[in-house]
C-alpha cells in the first residue's frame, strides 16, 4: 500500500514576513527593485555565538530555517537531510575564486572554501542535530528542489518517519549582473505587484531558505498532504498538456477537483506565454493564484510555492495578494494543482491535498 | 609594541569575524585557542593567512602554530621579531 506523505513542519526565510510571524502573507511588501533580498531572522537566537561568527549569510538563513521546521514539526532529529539548491553558497564561491585572482591563488582563506560547496547547508544541520542519516544535496539547477522533493517522498515510501527536505538560493551581485547580460532580469525597474503587466524581457530575482518536515505520519499540527509530483524537461505545449492529465489522470483527479491553481507566474514576456496559451485556457474555471511577485524568481522558488500551498491548505484561505484575478476559491479548499518552471526548461507540477 | 597589538586585535576581530568584540575585551596574555578567545583549528589557518598577507610572514611548518599563536603577546613578539631580521 502507498504511504501516505504529510508536510508536518515549515521553516521559510523570504522578501516576505514569512518567519516568526502568526499571520499568512497579512503585510505583504511590494519592492521596486530587480534584485531583492530575504529578510533576515534574529540569527543570533537560534545559532549559538561560537558557531554563527563564522557562517556566511546563507547558511544562517538555512540553518535557522530547518531548525524552525523541525521544531513546527516537534522532532528533534529527521531520518533523513535533503536539499536542493542550484547555485549553493554562491557568495561564498565567488569570495574563494575572487581570492584566488586577487592574491595570484595563495594566502586562500580556508572558511570561504569550506562553505562554497552546495552541501555544506545539509552537512551543517546534520552536525547541529547530530543526524548521522542520509544526507544528500541535488544541485540540478530548476530541477534541484523538486528532486529532493521525489526522493523524499521515495524514503518515507522506504519506511523512515521524517526527511527534511530544503531549497534555498541567494542572491549574488556578480551572478545578477552576468545573468543580467543574458535577460534573467528586467532592464527597467517595476513594482513587483504589477509584474505582469510589464509585458517586458526578465523577472525579479529572488532568494529564500525554504524547509519542510515531510512525514509519514499526520498530526493535528499537519498542513496538508502531498500527493504527487511530476517533472518536464522541455517540454512543448502538446507534451505539457500530456504529461498534466497523466498526473491527474495517476492521482484519480479531473481539472474540476482542482480548486486552486498556483502559479509559477514570473511576469517574463519570453517566459510566460506557456502559462496563457495552454494551462490558463486549460484552467480557466479554476482560480488562479500566484507567488513569484513575492519571491522573486530563483532555482528553487517552488519550494516557496510549496509553502505557499501548505499554508492555503491548512488555513482554508487564500490572501487577496495571491489570487490573480478576482475569482475566490470555494471551499473546503482540498487540491491544489502548482504548476511552475524555471526559464521554461524545468517545468514541474505539484499536488498537494488538504 | 602595544599599537602592533593593538592593530593586531583589530585585524584579528575582522579576519575571523568576532561580532560584539572589541580590541579592549582582548586581553594580550589570555590564550587564543581553547579558553580565552576559543578559536579552533580553521582560526589557526585564519592566523596563518592573515600573517602571511598583512604582514607579509609566511609560517612555513603549520606546527610552529601552536607556539606563535598562544597569545597576542606571543604573535605581536612573533611579527615584531621577523620584521626585525
Amino acid at each position: 500500500m502507498k504511504q501516505r506523505l504529510y508536510i508536518n513542519g515549515l521553516g521559510v526565510i523570504s522578501p516576505q514576513k514569512t518567519f516568526d510571524v502568526e499571520g499568512f502573507l497579512t503585510e505583504p511588501i511590494e519592492y521596486h527593485e530587480n534584485y531583492i533580498l530575504a529578510l533576515d531572522a534574529e540569527y543570533n537566537q537560534y545559532i549559538n555565538p561560537v558557531q554563527i561568527r563564522r557562517m556566511s549569510r546563507i547558511l544562517k538563513m538555512t540553518f535557522t530555517a530547518s531548525k524552525k521546521a523541525l521544531q513546527d514539526a516537534g522532532i528533534e532529529k529527521p531520518d533523513a537531510i535533503i536539499a536542493g539548491s542550484g547555485y549553493g553558497c554562491i557568495n561564498d564561491t565567488e569570495k574563494f575564486l575572487l581570492n584566488m585572482l586577487d592574491n595570484t591563488e595563495t594566502m586562500l582563506n580556508p572558511t570561504a572554501f569550506m562553505q562554497s560547496t552546495h552541501n555544506s547547508v545539509a552537512g551543517m544541520v546534520a552536525l547541529n542535530v547530530k543526524c548521522n542519516a542520509y544526507n544528500f544535496t541535488y544541485t540540478h539547477r530548476g530541477f534541484s528542489f523538486e528532486t529532493s522533493l521525489l526522493d523524499a517522498m521515495m524514503w518515507i515510501q522506504e519506511g523512515k518517519e521524517n526527511v527534511l527536505i530544503g531549497g534555498f538560493e541567494e542572491n549574488s551581485v556578480n551572478n545578477h549582473i552576468v545573468t543580467n547580460k543574458i535577460d534573467f532580469w528586467k532592464k527597467e525597474k517595476v513594482a513587483a505587484f504589477d509584474l505582469l503587466k510589464t509585458n517586458t524581457i526578465g523577472t525579479i530575482s529572488g532568494e529564500g531558505a525554504n524547509f519542510i518536515v515531510l512525514s509519514a505520519s499526520k498530526n493535528e499540527h499537519s498542513y496538508c498532504e502531498v500527493k504527487d509530483v511530476k517533472m518536464c524537461y522541455k517540454p512543448n505545449e502538446n507534451e505539457l498538456l500530456e504529461a498534466l492529465s497523466q498526473f491527474l489522470q495517476k492521482n484519480n483527479l479531473e481539472i474540476k477537483d482542482i480548486d486552486v491553481y498556483l502559479t509559477g507566474l514570473n511576469g517574463d514576456s519570453s517566459m510566460d506565454g506557456i502559462y496563457y496559451r495552454s494551462m490558463n485556457e486549460l484552467m480557466k474555471d479554476v482560480p488562479v493564484a500566484w507567488f513569484k511577485h513575492l519571491s522573486g524568481d530563483y532555482y528553487t522558488s517552488g519550494s516557496f510555492g510549496l509553502w505557499v500551498a501548505a499554508q492555503i491548505c491548512k488555513r482554508q484561505e487564500v490572501p487577496p495578494i495571491l489570487m490573480l484575478d478576482g475569482a475566490s476559491p470555494k471551499k473546503p479548499i482540498k487540491n491544489i494543482l502548482l504548476y511552475n518552471h524555471y526559464r521554461n526548461i524545468n517545468h514541474s507540477f505539484y499536488l498537494i491535498q488538504s | 609594541m602595544e599599537d602592533l597589538k593593538l592593530k593586531l586585535k583589530e585585524q584579528i576581530i575582522e579576519a575571523l569575524n568576532l561580532e560584539g568584540m572589541t580590541p579592549a575585551e582582548i586581553d594580550d596574555a589570555a590564550p587564543m585557542f581553547g579558553e580565552g578567545l576559543g578559536l579552533d583549528s580553521i582560526d589557526a589557518l585564519e592566523l596563518i593567512v592573515l600573517l602571511e598577507k598583512k604582514y607579509n610572514i609566511r609560517i612555513e611548518d603549520p606546527k610552529d602554530g601552536r607556539a606563535i599563536f598562544e597569545s597576542i603577546n606571543t604573535m605581536a613578539a612573533y611579527i615584531q621579531s621577523k620584521q626585525i631580521a
